[in-house]
Parts: C-alpha cells; sequence; structure tokens
C-alpha cells in the first residue's frame, strides 16, 4: 500500500509538470444541441449533444481586432455533451503558430465558434477576454533578447560612426540625453538617418519644449550651439539636403509615395530634395508643387500636363516659354492662334498636330505652311485650294500624292498629260476626261482597263497610228490602220507565182506570217503582206497582215471600228480582205475575209484573184 | 306524417319513461402517450402510468331491453413517463380531463342472472388540470397549446353485470380506447387508455320490479 502511494504521487509529480510545460490552453465546454426537441406540451430548448462530432474554431485577437492566431479542432462530446480541448494542439488556420502569439500582457480575446456538423460551417458560440500573466522569458526567449542587445549594441556603433554627420561626439550625445532627456533611439535614429521626417519633427517639438525648461548652466557653448544646430538641421529637410543628406535620409529612407502618404507636405518634400518628375509620379498635385516653388519648366520637364499647369496658373506664354508640348498645348484645348501670338512657329505647332484649318484661320499663310513642311495632304484636308497649292508651285504629284481630286486639278488647269505623268487615279480621271483624251495623254491601256473601262469600251479609240481593234484584257491589242493599203485598190496575196510559205491561222502570228511571206516573195507594195508591213501609220513600222484568227475582229468589232476609223480621218471596213493565213496545206490558195457576213473563204494566191489589205499592228 | 311522428314520440316516450336507469362507476385506468414528433419519429421508451377513472350517466333502453344507450360524465386521469436516453432527459406527464361520453351497452349473453355485455362509444373530454416534468423541472399544461383542444376517445369494451336487487345492478367492466391525434400540427399525440371499472346501476322505473313479481306471482 505504501508503495502505491508513493508511484502515485511520482506520476501524479510528473504528470502536473509534463501539463505546466505544454504551450495551450485548457478549453472545457458543454455542448448544447441548437435543435429544440419536440414534445407535447413544452418542448425542450437546450438539450446537450450527445456523442456527436464537432468542429471548433479558436481564435486569439489581439488588442485591435487583429487575428494573432487560429486554430480548428475536430471533436466529439461525450455522453454528457462535454469537450475538452487544449487551445494551441489543434490545427493551425494561417502562419502564425500558437506560439508565435506575443504574451505581452496588451488585452487579448478568445473568440471560440462551432459547426455542430463536425464540417466547416462556423456559427459564434462565445466569446471572451482573455486574462494572462505577462509570459515570463523562456530559454528561447532570452537567447532572442541576447541577439537584441547585440544588435542595439551594433546600432549604437553606428551611431557612434554618424554621429559626424551632424557633428555631434558621443559625449554630446549623452549630455543631450542627460539634459533634454532626448532619448538614445531618438539620437540613434537621427544620427542614423532612420528616423523619418515626422519623427524627428516630433521630437524636435519635444526637444524645444525640454530645452525651454532646461537649465543650460551644465552645458558649454560649443554644446549648446550644436543642440542649435541639431534643432536647425531636424527642423529645416533643406539644410538637412544642403548638409548633403540624400532625400531617402532625410524621410528615414520613405519614397516620396510614402512620405505623401505619411501626410508630410508638398513644400516638405520639395524642400527635402523631391524632384517634380517623382513628386507628379507619387500624386502629388501640380498646384501644390507649384506652389512649393517649382517652376513651369521643371514641372514640364517632370512630366506634368498642361492641363494641370493651366490649373496651376501657367499661361499660354508660361507654357510655351515652359516648353510644353504644343500637342499637348492643342489638346489641353489651347488655340492655335494664341500659341501663334505665343511665338510658336508654324512648324512646331503642325508638329504638334495642330490642324492646318486651324492655322489658316489663325491667318497662316498656304506659303508659310509650305515653308513649315506642312504635307499637302493635309494643307488640302484643312481648306488650300489646290490652284493655291499649284500656284505655290506644288507639283501635279505631289497635289496628287496629297489627295487632290483629277476634277480639282483640271479646274486648276492642270493638263491631262501632266495628271497621267503624275499618276493620277485613272478611274478618278476617267470620271472627269474621257478615255480617248487619256489615250492621247499616253494613258495606258493597262491602267484604263484597271480604271473601269472595258475590253470592249476601247474598241475604236484612236491609238498608236490607226484605231484599236481589239483588246485583251492584259491590255494587250491590235490596231486597225486607218484605211486600205494601196489606196483602196485590190492587191494579190502573192505576185506571179503563189509563195509556198508555211502559214498559220491563230491569233498572234499575223506578224510572223507577214515577215514569213515577206522573206519568200520578196520586198514590195504590189501584194497584201509587202503591202501591209509597208504602211507607216502613226510612224510605226511594225504592221502586218492579220491572220485568220486576227482578221476575225475586222467583223467581230465591225460597227465600233469603223465609227473610230471615220472619226478619225479614216475608212471603214466594208470589203473583203486578205490575211496572211493559207487554207490547210494548199499552197495556191490564200484566205480571205468578208467584212459583211464574217465569213472566211479561200482565193488563189495569184494575180488572178485580188482583195483589198487593211493592216493590223499589235500592242 | 304527423300522425306517424306523434305514434313514434309516443312509442318512444313511453319507452323512456319506462327504462330509465342511472349508473356510476368508478375505476383505475393504465394509460400512455403515443408521440411523433414533426418528422414523424417516435418517442422512444414511454410507459404507461396508472389513473383513475369516475363516472356516472343516465342509461335508458332502446328499443329492446338488451341494448342500452349510455350517456356518462366522467372523469379520468392520464398520463406518461419516459426518458429519453439520447439526451438524458426524464420526461413526466399527469393530465386530468372532465367529459362526456355517449356510448351502448348490448346484452350478448345471458347466465343466470349473470349478464355478458358488450360496450362501445366514444368520450369527448377537455383538460382541466395537467402538469409535465423536464428533469424535475414542473410545467403547468393548463393553456397549452398542445392541450388545448379536446380529446375525443372511441372506446370498446365488455361488462358484466349481476342484478343485487330488483332495481339495482352491480357490474364491472374493462373498456378500451385510443383517442384521436390532439395536436393541431405535424405531431401527432394519441392517449391510450384500459380501464377497469366497477360500477352500480339503479333502474328508475317498475317495470322490472313487476316483472319480478310477476313471476313470483306465477310461481305461486
Amino acid at each position: 500500500m505504501k508503495n502505491r502511494t508513493i508511484y502515485f504521487l511520482i506520476l501524479l509529480i510528473f504528470g502536473l509538470k509534463g501539463f505546466s510545460q505544454t504551450k495551450a490552453i485548457s478549453y472545457q465546454a458543454v455542448i448544447l444541441n441548437p435543435q429544440t426537441q419536440e414534445l407535447p406540451g413544452q418542448d425542450i430548448q437546450s438539450n446537450i449533444l450527445v456523442n456527436r462530432t464537432v468542429s471548433i474554431r479558436f481564435t486569439i485577437e489581439g488588442q485591435f481586432g487583429s487575428v494573432e492566431y487560429q486554430e480548428v479542432h475536430s471533436t466529439n462530446t461525450d455522453r454528457f455533451g462535454v469537450i475538452n480541448l487544449l487551445i494551441g494542439k489543434g490545427d493551425p488556420l494561417g502562419a502564425n503558430s500558437f506560439d508565435d502569439i506575443l504574451w505581452d500582457g496588451s488585452s487579448k480575446k478568445l473568440k471560440v465558434e462551432i459547426d455542430f456538423s463536425g464540417g466547416a460551417n462556423f456559427e459564434p458560440l462565445g466569446e471572451q477576454n482573455l486574462t494572462f500573466l505577462p509570459q515570463p522569458p523562456s530559454e528561447e526567449v532570452k537567447g532572442k533578447l541576447q541577439e537584441l542587445e547585440l544588435e542595439q549594441k551594433d546600432i549604437k556603433d553606428d551611431v557612434a560612426q554618424n554621429a559626424a554627420k551632424v557633428g555631434l561626439s558621443e559625449d554630446q550625445i549623452k549630455t543631450l540625453e542627460i539634459t533634454s532627456e532626448i532619448t538614445e533611439e531618438t539620437i540613434e535614429n537621427i544620427n542614423s538617418n532612420t528616423a523619418s521626417l515626422e519623427q524627428v519633427q516630433e521630437q524636435v517639438k519635444k526637444i524645444e519644449s525640454d530645452i525651454n525648461n532646461i537649465s543650460f548652466d551644465g552645458l558649454n557653448s560649443t554644446t549648446k550651439a550644436y543642440i542649435d544646430n541639431l534643432l536647425i538641421a531636424v527642423a529645416d529637410p533643406t539644410k538637412l539636403i544642403q548638409a548633403g543628406f540624400s532625400f531617402s535620409q532625410v524621410t528615414g529612407g520613405k519614397t516620396v509615395a510614402q512620405s505623401l502618404a505619411d501626410g508630410i507636405s508638398v513644400s516638405d518634400l520639395v524642400n527635402s530634395g523631391a524632384t517634380a518628375s517623382e513628386l507628379i509620379s507619387a500624386g502629388a498635385s501640380v498646384t501644390d508643387i507649384f506652389n512649393a516653388g517649382v517652376s513651369y519648366a521643371d514641372l514640364v520637364a517632370g512630366g506634368a500636363s498642361v492641363s494641370d499647369l493651366q490649373t496651376a496658373g501657367a499661361s499660354t506664354a508660361d507654357l510655351v516659354a515652359a516648353n510644353a508640348s504644343v500637342s499637348g498645348m492643342i489638346s489641353a484645348g489651347i488655340s492655335v492662334s494664341d500659341l501663334l501670338s505665343a511665338n510658336v512657329t508654324v512648324s512646331a505647332l503642325l508638329a504638334g498636330n495642330a490642324p492646318v484649318s486651324d492655322l489658316i484661320s489663325a491667318g497662316t499663310t498656304v506659303t508659310e505652311l509650305i515653308a513649315a513642311n506642312a504635307t499637302v495632304s493635309a494643307m488640302l484636308t484643312g481648306g488650300v485650294s489646290v490652284s493655291d497649292l499649284i500656284a505655290q508651285s506644288v507639283s501635279v504629284s505631289d497635289l496628287v500624292s496629297g489627295g487632290a481630286t483629277v476634277s480639282d486639278l483640271i479646274s486648276a488647269g492642270t493638263t491631262t498629260a501632266d495628271l497621267v505623268a503624275a499618276n493620277a487615279s485613272t478611274s478618278d480621271m476617267l470620271s472627269a476626261i474621257t478615255a480617248q483624251e487619256l489615250i492621247n495623254a499616253n494613258e495606258t491601256i493597262s491602267n484604263l482597263l484597271g480604271g473601269g473601262e472595258t475590253t470592249t469600251s476601247l474598241i475604236g479609240l484612236a491609238y498608236q497610228g490607226g484605231v484599236i481593234m481589239f483588246v485583251a484584257s492584259d491590255g494587250t491589242g491590235l490596231i486597225c490602220s486607218l484605211s486600205d493599203q494601196n489606196s483602196g485598190n485590190k492587191l494579190s496575196w502573192s505576185p506571179g507565182t503563189a509563195a509556198s510559205v508555211a502559214v498559220t491561222k491563230d491569233f498572234g502570228t499575223g506578224a510572223a506570217n507577214t515577215t514569213a511571206i515577206i522573206d519568200v516573195v520578196g520586198a514590195g507594195t504590189n501584194y497584201a503582206a509587202g503591202a501591209a508591213r509597208a504602211h507607216n501609220g502613226g510612224s510605226y513600222s511594225d504592221w502586218f497582215l492579220p491572220s485568220e484568227d486576227e482578221a476575225i475582229y475586222y467583223y467581230t468589232y465591225k460597227s465600233q471600228i469603223n465609227s473610230g476609223l471615220n472619226a478619225n480621218g479614216g475608212s471603214s471596213l466594208t470589203y473583203a480582205y486578205w490575211t496572211s493565213s493559207s487554207p490547210g496545206t494548199n499552197s495556191s490558195l490564200a484566205r480571205k475575209i468578208v467584212t459583211g457576213t464574217g465569213v472566211f473563204s479561200s482565193n488563189g494566191k495569184t494575180n488572178t484573184s485580188n482583195n483589198r489589205v487593211r493592216a493590223v499592228r499589235a500592242f | 306524417m304527423k300522425k306517424l311522428i306523434i305514434i313514434l314520440t309516443l312509442i318512444l316516450g313511453a319507452n323512456i319513461v319506462s327504462a330509465q336507469r342511472l349508473h356510476l362507476e368508478s375505476g383505475v385506468s393504465v394509460n400512455n402517450f403515443e408521440y411523433k414528433n414533426s418528422n414523424g419519429v417516435r418517442l422512444q421508451n414511454l410507459k404507461a402510468v396508472s389513473g383513475s377513472y369516475l363516472g356516472f350517466g343516465y342509461s335508458q333502453e332502446l328499443f329492446t331491453e338488451k341494448l342500452l344507450l349510455k350517456l356518462d360524465f366522467n372523469y379520468s386521469t392520464y398520463g406518461s413517463i419516459g426518458s429519453d436516453p439520447d439526451y438524458g432527459n426524464f420526461i413526466e406527464w399527469d393530465l386530468s380531463y372532465a367529459g362526456i361520453a355517449i356510448g351502448f351497452d348490448l346484452v350478448a349473453l345471458t347466465f343466470k342472472k349473470i349478464e355478458l355485455k358488450a360496450k362501445g362509444g366514444a368520450s369527448a373530454a377537455r383538460l382541466i388540470r395537467g402538469y409535465q416534468i423536464i428533469n424535475n423541472v414542473v410545467t403547468g399544461l393548463n393553456g397549452n397549446e398542445d392541450f388545448k383542444g379536446t380529446l375525443i376517445t372511441p372506446f370498446v369494451g365488455l361488462g358484466l353485470s349481476y342484478p343485487v336487487m330488483d332495481n339495482l345492478d352491480f357490474y364491472i367492466q374493462f373498456i378500451s380506447g385510443k383517442s384521436m391525434d390532439i395536436l393541431d400540427s405535424r405531431e401527432i399525440l394519441k392517449i391510450e387508455s384500459n380501464t377497469l371499472s366497477f360500477g352500480v346501476m339503479i333502474n328508475l322505473s317498475r317495470e322490472r320490479r313487476e316483472k319480478h313479481v310477476g313471476i313470483t306471482n306465477e310461481q305461486k
């Protein structure tokens, strides 16, 4: 019995010791069933929740409601509805662990939430203030404190090293601490320049107050002078800047934006060396920056918008003087005339996207515009007439490139040849000029086709010494000579004897056929091929006797060809005409086309068979 | 038609006048609750309790001397007791009802002077006193919504009667009944009762006495 008692006591002592070392808070509760139990008569509202799995979430909140720690337990109620938990041994939510809670004496609150179904749909169960004593430092904490002390010592060493920046010796620092009750931390912060300007200024007020209340009997004049210098330095950030401190040092390493957010005035920041660009980027008002003494030029250089500068009171002259962007000024609504009045050049205005119309309205002459390299397009869009531009020797080509209409160009006296030479749009030209005129102005058949003319609409137009009798879609074609050769008199195909030459009937072979016939028969104008080749209409020497498939267009477009021939002083296609083709292998016969019917027939080649000759040429 | 009504009235009136009886009965009952909550879950582990029954009334023969129409005024106590293993609750009800019952006695068998009667009818009663105990907390039920309604209970039973005097019958009967649902909600509460009672019935008319007298004279 005695042994049992001893064992029990030993067990109890170790148990209590183990428990006391557990970093946790014991939590015990009786869980009531949230559901009412229906009964005849009075229902039961507060049954205990027996043998059920529930989820409990503990939240430890700090003094200002911030969550310092949160964890979840899943547990079972016993037959009395009781749960026993250790806060700190659950599943932590978030990055903090229970050990991270700083039991420093500040008030803390324990919030308890429950999900009766054991899930994660929590509802409040209770909330209470935690009462505790500040935790005595453990060995671990003591180690950290030692680390902090070492760190503070390092800082103190740094203070000593940096004290020279404001001219304080270590003795003076100590004197200051003693006489004005300035804390060592403040001095450290000031000397190491880690204190924010706001903190320093607050401390300055305290120093001022303290100094007013203390006796300087214990200070020598040198120390007092240092105190004065210190007051001046910390009170006036400009002097700190002048003394060689960076903006970052003066403001405790904060950016301009952070300093602004901390409530430091723009003026102080400007005095502390913040640039206009930094201030504008940090969202400071341009007006405030200007009022703090920054020039318009610096504001412009710092990226201030023209409208903000105007809000800050900048006149157009100020803006121009500050080299504000012309486009920005125009965008901000400053009139071109005002800018011109402020001596902004036309060139600068044009470069700043000033509308030419505004320039013209403001009295800018076309000459000035041209001198300022205004584009023809902009000038035309801005209302400058083609005539004025031509009068200013702007080339038709530039006008065409600048979008001048053919009609305006023509109205301004531009010739069709100039238009064609200037590569004016054929379609535009066709809307104002006839195809014949354009052909006369050396417009190409391809361009005419591209400009809206068709392969048939061009038939009959005078072209290259004759009239067009056929046009292919690629702009090539055939030209019919204005009149029959041999003064309209008939000729034999091959005088004397029937020339035996290999000729074909295919389209495009007429020229070769003609050359082949001439090669056999010899030069001369007393037979069809020779007379055709000898024709020199339009000073061209490549006329030929058409093949059968070429001559067919005599008939196909006879009406249009004849109209063209008549209009251009020629004679109509009326008769039967020799082709340069032979019927198959029969060397004694040649083919002719009856233009009235389009029917081909064969005649003998010799003098006994004569037909008319109408030379053609290809283009 | 009028004549028919008059004739029937006279016959019935003569019958009533000739067959009036009063009865007084008292007994014990064993009763229990049958309860299902709004989810249809039966409340388990309810036990029956004993109660008392007291009634008096009026009866009369109807068309034949073997059929008695009865009208009772009665006082009954009901209750139930139980515990809830899920929650560990102890629950008890104790109710007293006063009501009126209408029923019949039909003589099914006669053996010597003993008559075996089949009984049936229905009663309607209202709560006059009641309380509920939940975990030693007593709550009055007068005015409680669940017991505001009328307790309507159909019943059947058997009885034995014996004429101890010419105008006085002694009887014993067993009546079993189960009430209709008395709750006006999705919950269901029915009260079962089994009553064993003893009673006396006094024949107010002279017919029976004379009948016995007549027999005596013939025997004479």
